[in-house]
């Protein structure tokens, strides 16, 4: 197999610039992982079907799996490790998920942030069935969706903890 | 038990995990790098039954980047499974299944290393396939393992109590008909992977993504002839599991090509791989026959239970078992005869799924109470409650139900959706839907059965009264860290972030057998407990001796430790681990545990079978388009009995991630199979559920039977909330329109279809 020809491209990676000579056949998710070093962006399907790549190009959410790196030439992109760190505060998406278990294995969940970040550019105040309608293109296998969709609601409404703090009902089996 | 004042159970604490994640910054195995990293492809039979005439390698290895290229000559020990070693890590003779490798390389990229995979040329001989359980044990039909003692029959047995014969000629009414369920993708989002690395003093250093740290070291040990203490297994984060990262998938190729090359070596799969070669839940047929009395008491129930096992054996025989074990469902039924048999076909190879059996046979038990109760005029729910099993019954094994919430979970979930006043076709306010209701109970045991499993855990008391906790349970999303970390600070009397988790390191940790069977509460939850009461122990002996006090009159609350009558005499735990620390008494135990279900009588399956259960009921309303077939989950309320639950919001994720799973195998998951080859191999053509199909109300409830023998009373959730959910979502759409569906998915094509066949 002959290397496929190399282009030189420079985009912005969280307000960072970047110059990197890129195979053309290659993505922008190999890039950003393998070049870049930048593990947070996952990838699970190759097809642009499971979210899971998602970052922001431009404003718009895209799935960096069908994205030639060679189309982010001159791009600004956004990425997971752009939105908040441990060190210097989450992002209030971040925190939400976080605190209402929103997150169970975890691979799904930098894309499915990624996303919700973008829906809230666009509608700061979505409605449940809105929330449900956008995150079609992000599966989740672990949770359900729900913690998820209730993490996304609570930032819409300034918050990120959980109100009321546990919602579900807890009873004792009766005795005897 | 109830009355005792706890501090950190029953509270729900943020997994520590969690900041990680939503910061990507989790480390999965995709996420770990070396320098000179290899990297692997597998060359797969394409075809669903052949055999072998010719591997032509040479290409392939003078392929640009190609470092090494395997073929079955390089495996010590070319045969392996968790239940029987009925498969080759690379086939040499013949293949039987289409996912089957015969050749396996690595290069300098992936790029490098599929671009070789596609020059092995291989030769084949095709061999007819069966393709379908009930021809495979026909006379005549072509053999998948030729050297197996009983052909295509993999395995069967039966579990008999009582007398079903004499249970039938006591009912006024027998109800019969027959179920089928599907084949179902674990679809973890994260694929199978695995890094392998050949150190220089000889140990093989594996990084995995699994359930089972410990039987994947068991079987890489036996596959490459290494002593177990030569192989090292390291458990990164899970991408979810589901029962798929239960054995072996890739690790043995690349452990292969890493002491081949003295270079690491990733392997993964493609998601198209997923579908093809990895395992799926097994496709079940069932024939259910119960006989009832006319006030609705069950007096007998036969069962049939037909497996396609697929190529090979993989945990299959657990699951039939299992399938049978819980078929006849959470009742009270002296007379049960429920027989199962396994089969060899050529299809892709079934193996672990959440749910293990008894997800098929919760859906056909539920169904057929349903076909049961509209037989006899009778609210399904109140045949149910005439029937429901309860503390101290027998189990469907004969072993004591130790703890049996299954009556509040009805009372709860039933009230939750105001079952009363919905459902039975009521129109909806839009012309052409109906509204319906439904429900469905459960019964699953907790760990394994037929033999014991063990769990172990070590604890250590630093100088700063800090706790450390090192077992073998690996954490796959689930939240079993925090959890453990919950009975820890609760055990010694300190605060969660007092208590650091180590796990998934097989060179660190005590033997686990893994993160399956929920079992790892109840199981692992008691050997953590016991391990930090022994340092407890150890802390209040030394502290005696400083407040010159009996030991017994000591507690430990909030990382202080007082003298119970006195409680104004208190000094820092801390004090006490320093004090021990500095005398050169080093606080650190460690303590195993084992399950109690030490074995049933293989001959009708009676004995002491599992080592507790769990009980749910879930009741589901939806809303039924009569001319499309298309239907929605408006409501979806479900309790679980899961004994004391350690942390109420994990227990909640877990009922709602298990009835999504549940609703994806009801409603629209199936890998479409033909003449042996997948069809619908990807996301795109394989459906599961996204966020437009959560129910527009989830109401889950937990009910705490508390167990005994649990550490807190705590008995397990995981995998059983995967299955009341497709028979109570198929119960409320016959509620609403007729459509008597049998076999899933319940389509909407399929819903249409059995609407015409209901009004003809």
């Amino acid at each position: 197999m002959a290397p496929a020809e190399k282009k030189v491209i420079s985009f912005t990676v969280n307000r960072e610039p970047i110059e990197v000579a890129v195979p053309v056949t290659r993505y922008l998710v190999d890039v950003l992982r393998e070049d870049l070093s930048m593990m947070g962006t996952k990838r699970a399907c190759d097809q642009g079907v499971c979210g899971t790549c998602s970052v922001i190009l431009n404003g718009k959410l895209v799935s960096s799996c069908l994205t030639l790196a060679v189309r982010a030439d001159g791009a600004e992109i956004e990425t997971i490790e752009g939105m908040g760190s441990l060190e210097e505060g989450l992002h209030p998406l971040q925190a939400s998920f976080a605190s209402h278990g929103a997150t169970q294995c975890g691979y799904c969940t930098p894309g499915m942030i990624i996303s919700a970040r973008a829906l809230l550019d666009e509608n700061p105040d979505p409605t449940e069935e809105e929330i449900k309608d956008w995150l079609t293109g992000n599966l989740c296998r672990c949770t359900g969706y729900q913690k998820i969709i209730e993490a996304i609601r609570a930032v819409a409404e300034g918050r990120t903890e959980p109100d009321p703090p546990i919602e579900v009902e807890i009873v004792k089996a009766y005795e005897g | 038990m109830s009355d005792q004042k706890l501090n950190s159970i029953g509270k729900s604490y943020v997994r520590e995990d969690g900041a990680e994640m939503v910061a990507g910054l989790s480390e999965f195995v995709e996420d770990i790098n070396r320098p000179g990293l290899l990297y692997g492809a597998v060359v797969r039979a394409e075809r669903p039954h052949a055999r072998i005439i010719k591997v032509d390698i040479s290409r392939a290895a003078r392929a640009e980047g190609v470092a090494c290229v395997l073929t079955p000559e390089d495996v010590p020990n070319n045969a392996y499974g968790p239940s029987l070693a009925d498969q080759p890590v690379l086939c040499s003779d013949k293949i039987r299944y289409e996912g089957d490798p015969v050749a396996a390389l690595c290069a300098e990229s992936w790029e490098a290393a599929e671009a070789a995979a596609r020059l092995v040329r291989v030769e084949f001989e095709d061999l007819p396939a069966v393709t379908d359980p009930v021809e495979a044990l026909e006379t005549g039909a072509p053999l998948v393992h030729e050297s197996h003692p009983t052909g295509n029959l993999v395995t069967e047995g039966k579990v008999i109590r009582g007398d079903v014969e004499a249970g039938f000629a006591a009912a006024d009414l027998i109800v019969e008909e027959r179920y089928r369920t599907q084949a179902q993708e674990h679809a973890s989002i994260e694929m199978h992977i695995c890094l392998a690395e050949a150190k220089p003093d000889g140990t093989l250093l594996v990084h995995v993504s699994s359930q089972k740290p410990f039987g994947i070291r068991a079987d890489l040990a036996k596959v490459l002839g290494l002593p177990i203490s030569r192989v090292r297994v390291i458990s990164s984060q899970a991408g979810g599991a589901f029962g798929g990262k239960h054995e072996i998938m890739l690790e043995s190729l690349a452990a292969l090509c890493a002491m081949k090359t003295r270079r690491p070596v990733k392997f993964r799969m493609t998601r198209e791989e997923e579908f093809r070669a990895s395992t799926v839940r097994h496709p079940f047929v069932m024939d259910y026959k119960t006989g009832v009395t006319k006030e609705g008491k069950i007096t007998a129930v036969q069962i049939n239970i037909l497996l396609d096992g697929g190529a090979y054996c993989s945990a299959g025989p657990g699951v039939a078992a299992k399938s049978a074990l819980m078929g006849p469902g959470p009742y009270r039924i002296d007379n049960v005869r429920a027989e199962f048999a396994l089969t060899y076909t050529n299809n892709g190879f079934a193996g672990a799924v959440r749910g293990f059996g008894a997800t098929q046979t919760t859906y056909a038990c539920e169904r057929h109470m349903d076909l049961i109760a509209k037989r006899l005029h009778m609210d399904p729910l109140e045949l149910r409650r005439r029937n429901a099993m309860k503390t101290g019954d027998p189990s469907h094994s004969g072993d004591e139900i130790t703890s049996c919430g299954l009556d509040e979970t009805m009372d709860k979930a039933s009230r939750a959706v105001n079952w009363d006043a919905i459902g039975r076709g009521k129109k909806s306010p839009c012309g052409t839907k109906r509204r319906g209701r439904g429900m469905a109970a459960m019964i699953y045991p907790v760990a394994g059965f037929g033999k014991a499993t063990p769990s172990a855990a070590m604890a250590r008391v630093n100088e700063d009264a800090t706790l450390t906790v090192i077992t073998g349970i690996v954490d796959v999303g689930q939240g079993a860290n925090v959890i453990l970390r919950q009975v820890a600070a609760e055990e010694l009397g300190v605060d969660l972030d007092h208590v650091h988790l180590v796990n998934g390191d097989t060179a660190v940790a005590p033997f686990d057998p893994g993160s399956t069977g929920s079992r790892i509460a109840h199981l692992g939850g008691r050997a953590v407990k016991a391990a930090v009461g022994k340092v407890k122990m150890q802390l209040l002996e030394k502290a005696a001796g400083m407040f010159e006090a009996a030991a017994d009159d000591l507690r430990i609350e909030n990382g202080e430790v007082f003298v119970a009558a006195a409680p104004e005499r208190r000094r820092p735990l801390a004090d006490v681990a320093r004090a021990c620390h500095r005398d050169s008494e080093l606080v650190l135990s460690e303590a195993a545990t084992r399950s109690t279900d030490i074995g049933v009588d293989k001959s009708t399956y009676q004995g002491k079978g599992f080592e507790c259960y769990v009980f749910a009921t879930q009741c589901a309303e939806v809303e039924v388009d009569v001319e499309t077939g298309e239907y929605r989950v408006l409501q979806l309320a479900a309790a679980h009995d899961v004994g004391k639950a350690i942390n109420p919001m994990n227990v909640e994720g877990q009922i709602e991630g298990g009835s999504s799973m549940g609703y994806g195998l009801g409603m629209m998951e199936s890998i479409r199979m033909k003449n042996g080859k997948v069809q619908n191999p990807s996301f795109l053509d394989y459906n599961i559920p996204t966020s437009l199909d959560a129910p527009v109300e989830s109401i889950p409830i937990i009910v705490e039977a508390e167990e005994p023998r649990g550490a807190y009373g705590v008995k397990g959730v995981a995998e059983p909330s995967v299955n009341p959910t497709a028979p109570a979502i198929l119960n409320a759409i016959e509620d609403a329109v007729g459509a008597h569906v049998t076999d899933l998915p319940a389509t909407p094509e399929a819903v249409l279809r059995a609407m015409a066949a209901a009004h003809p």
